[in-house]
């Protein structure tokens, strides 16, 4: 903000609005029937209401045009001693006039004049009236000015510097306020502008890394998928007995290949997948959605693999829990991911479920200069009542290549990337994903997810920052 | 800062910041009630209707040192909510000082970080240094349940060079504490910069005196004293 937040700067003159400084020396006028003057510091007159009628002045001035009492009145009172109580001056004309300091935050930005009035106590003289109309004639002219007690100018005074103090902080703090909005729709126009420019850079970047990433994802799956669909195709081609009737041994070597075929057609889409999620191309869509019924279609699709296995599904999950925005698409397959697994590694006559709640946990990411956060999550568990994982595997478990057991690569067909693929979808949710388990003991995958990415993502601070090359 | 030699006067800007509703306008408030009206102008309170800050409170406080130097302090505060930035920003340019009023309450602890955070950012894009303008934070709202623990207020206080003050803005506690710290640290580095001192002819202890010396006495000890 300029540095003209100083009422001095505004001057008193600007402060008030002309229209309404009259009214109000109007309205004083007839309050107090005596005038009032104000001026700026530096001597300039800032308004004036003078009583009507004829004052000895406007007659003296008929007939002496010359003589200009009032002026000395005027610089007399202005250049009085800035003390605390108003000064008097007499005028020669035996009139009297109040002037008082008008200070606003300690500092004088003006005087203010009441007067002219006649003191009920003690007349004071009037040389000059007296010289121009004769002793009596100069009591007569007084006559239509107004008697005051001293003590009463002094309260119109006081009372007059008081409204007029009022005024003036409305003056400026409406002078303020406009300030301020110009400056701020200037400051946010700017500031727009400037994210407008960074967010077309950012989109012709990312549109174009995009592009290229697409155009290698593209070409990858397409010179590992064409093969692959062949080997597919004519493996079960020849399980059907297209090429004539095959004997047992022959049969069962294409059914090998026709369904190593398909664990590997499964792997290439999770490595893509992978490949996306990890280079940052997805971006999530945050939708409201209740978390009850995807676990239920969920497990809908789980029924027959787990009924073969004579493994019992349950969906634990309250349809109380509150509905919380995520990505729906990813959250189904990264439950997907975890339910699969969980069938995978649990022996018959067990169970898997899903089930979940809310917690209020440490939130992740840097720790800021008051200590970390704690945010409302959404925590989600799949359980199973297999084997369990010992403690030391816990970290090993994410990583894609590696597998617990290497019999259980041969026994269960799999590669670690479905837990892999859990990590980044959960990863996309700015959420965690823990183990809790104890050999013999089960195992659970605990998946916690804030409730809210709405404030990072509203921010348009963070806006820019939010879009991923 | 402002000097103005022809008028014998400085004019120092204090900027309260932190999270909406978490008590800067209310500090504004107690000091306005603590000082006395010799000492202080009238409290300048731009809001909405709902009461929640729209663009800032103002309130002046000034005194005239024994060398004739007339010392205006100019206290600001913030709007807190996300979406004021920009006036956050311009209320912030020229500042001598800031004031941070944090929430004491645990689930706040995500808005006194991002506030916090953003605070440096204006301070930055306004050409102020955040590691060296003089700073002090405020835990403020001490009265209310689920709070962070004194413990926890001091391991805060351990990660920086800021002095820490706890307080009941509503009820005046820990609000003139706060200002007294702050600008005795203030004066410090106004000192070193622009020898002060020489220029001004004024000490620090008349500094701090004159600004509070105009305290109502119902407050307790000076806290300098
Ligand atoms: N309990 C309690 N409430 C406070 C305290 N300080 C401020 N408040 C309340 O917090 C709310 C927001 O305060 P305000 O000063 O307007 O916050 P600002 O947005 O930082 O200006 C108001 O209802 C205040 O009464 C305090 O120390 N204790
Ligand atoms: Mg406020």
């Amino acid at each position: 903000m300029k540095d003209t937040y100083s009422i001095r700067e505004y001057g008193l003159a600007k402060l008030a609005d002309k229209e309404s400084l009259s009214d109000v020396l109007a309205a004083f006028g007839e309050l107090s029937q005596t005038g009032i003057a104000i001026y700026e510091t530096g001597g300039r007159l800032v308004g004036e209401l003078k009583i009507g009628g004829q004052t000895p002045c406007t007659r003296l001035k008929e007939s002496y045009p010359d003589l200009l009492p009032c002026a000395q009145v005027t610089s007399q009172a202005l250049s009085a001693k800035a003390g605390g109580e108003p000064a008097a001056v007499t005028c020669p004309l035996g009139m009297l006039y109040l002037c008082g300091r008008f200070v606003f935050e300690g500092d004088e930005l003006g005087r203010v004049v009441v007067g002219p009035f006649i003191p009920l106590d003690a007349v004071p003289p009037a040389p000059l009236a007296e010289a121009a109309f004769g002793k009596e004639g100069a009591a007569a002219a007084r006559e239509p000015v107004r008697r005051l007690s001293l003590e009463r100018a002094r309260v119109y005074l006081r009372s007059f510097l008081r409204v007029l103090s009022a005024l003036a902080f409305s003056a400026f703090k409406a002078g303020l306020t406009s300030q301020m909005h110009l400056e701020s729709i200037r400051d946010a126009y700017l500031e727009l502008e400037m994210a407008n420019r960074r967010l077309e850079k950012a989109l012709h970047q990312a549109t174009e890394a995009s592009r290229l990433k697409s155009a290698f994802l593209a070409t990858v799956s397409h010179e590992l998928k064409t093969p692959l669909t062949s080997i597919l195709g004519y493996s079960e081609m020849l399980i059907e007995g297209t090429a004539g009737a095959l004997n047992p041994s022959q049969d069962e070597y294409a059914r090998t290949i026709f369904e190593k075929g398909e664990a590997l057609q499964r792997l290439i889409g999770g490595i893509l997948e992978l490949t996306r999620l990890e280079s940052g191309a997805v971006v999530p869509i945050f939708k409201p959605g209740k978390l009850d019924i995807l676990a239920a279609a969920v497990l809908a699709g789980f029924e027959p693999a787990a009924a073969a296995k004579g493994i019992g599904i349950e969906n634990d999950v309250p349809p109380t829990l509150s509905d919380f925005d995520f990505d729906h698409e990813k959250l189904r397959a990264m439950l997907c991911c975890l339910v699969d697994n969980a069938i995978k590694f649990t022996p018959r006559g067990g169970t898997v479920s899903i089930s979940a709640g809310v917690e209020n946990r440490k939130a992740g990411g840097e720790l800021g200069r008051f200590g970390a956060e704690h945010e409302e999550h959404i925590r989600i568990t799949v359980s199973d009542s297999g084997r369990g994982i010992a403690r030391e595997m816990f970290t090993r478990i994410f990583d894609p290549f590696y597998q617990i057991d290497s019999s259980d690569t041969r026994e269960h067909g799999g590669l670690g990337i479905g837990l892999r693929l859990v990590k980044g979808y959960v990863e996309l949710h700015h959420g965690e994903v823990t183990i809790e388990s104890r050999p013999g003991g089960g195992t659970s995958f605990v998946v916690y997810l804030p409730m809210s990415h709405s404030v990072a993502e509203i921010d348009h601070d963070a806006a820019v920052p939010a879009v991923r090359i | 800062m402002q000097f103005n030699l022809a008028q014998r006067e400085i004019t120092l800007k204090i900027v309260y910041y932190g999270p909406a509703l978490s008590g800067k306008t209310t500090n504004l408030q107690s000091i306005h009630k603590l000082i006395k009206p010799e000492g202080r102008g009238r409290l300048m309170t731009l809001d909405t209707r709902d009461d929640r800050t729209l663009f800032f409170d103002l309130l002046p406080v000034f005194f005239e040192t024994a060398s004739g130097f007339k010392v205006k302090l100019k206290l600001f505060t913030v709007p807190g909510q996300v979406i004021h930035n920009s006036t956050r920003r311009i209320v912030l340019a020229g500042a001598d000082a800031v004031a941070f009023i944090a929430d004491s309450q645990r689930t706040m602890t995500k808005a006194n970080n991002e506030s916090w955070a953003n605070m440096h950012e204006n301070l930055k894009l306004n050409g102020l240094n955040p590691d060296e303008i003089p700073a002090a934070i405020q835990f403020n709202k001490r009265d209310l349940k689920d709070i962070k623990s004194d413990a926890e207020v001091d391991d805060v206080a351990k990660k920086g060079r800021e002095p820490v003050f706890r307080a009941i803005a509503t009820q005046g506690a820990g609000v003139m504490e706060t200002l007294f710290g702050l600008l005795k640290n203030t004066w410090g580095s106004l000192n070193t910069r622009h020898s002060f001192e020489q220029k001004f002819r004024i000490s620090q202890v008349e500094f701090l005196e004159n600004i509070f010396k105009h305290m109502d006495l119902g407050a307790g000890p000076l806290p300098f004293k």
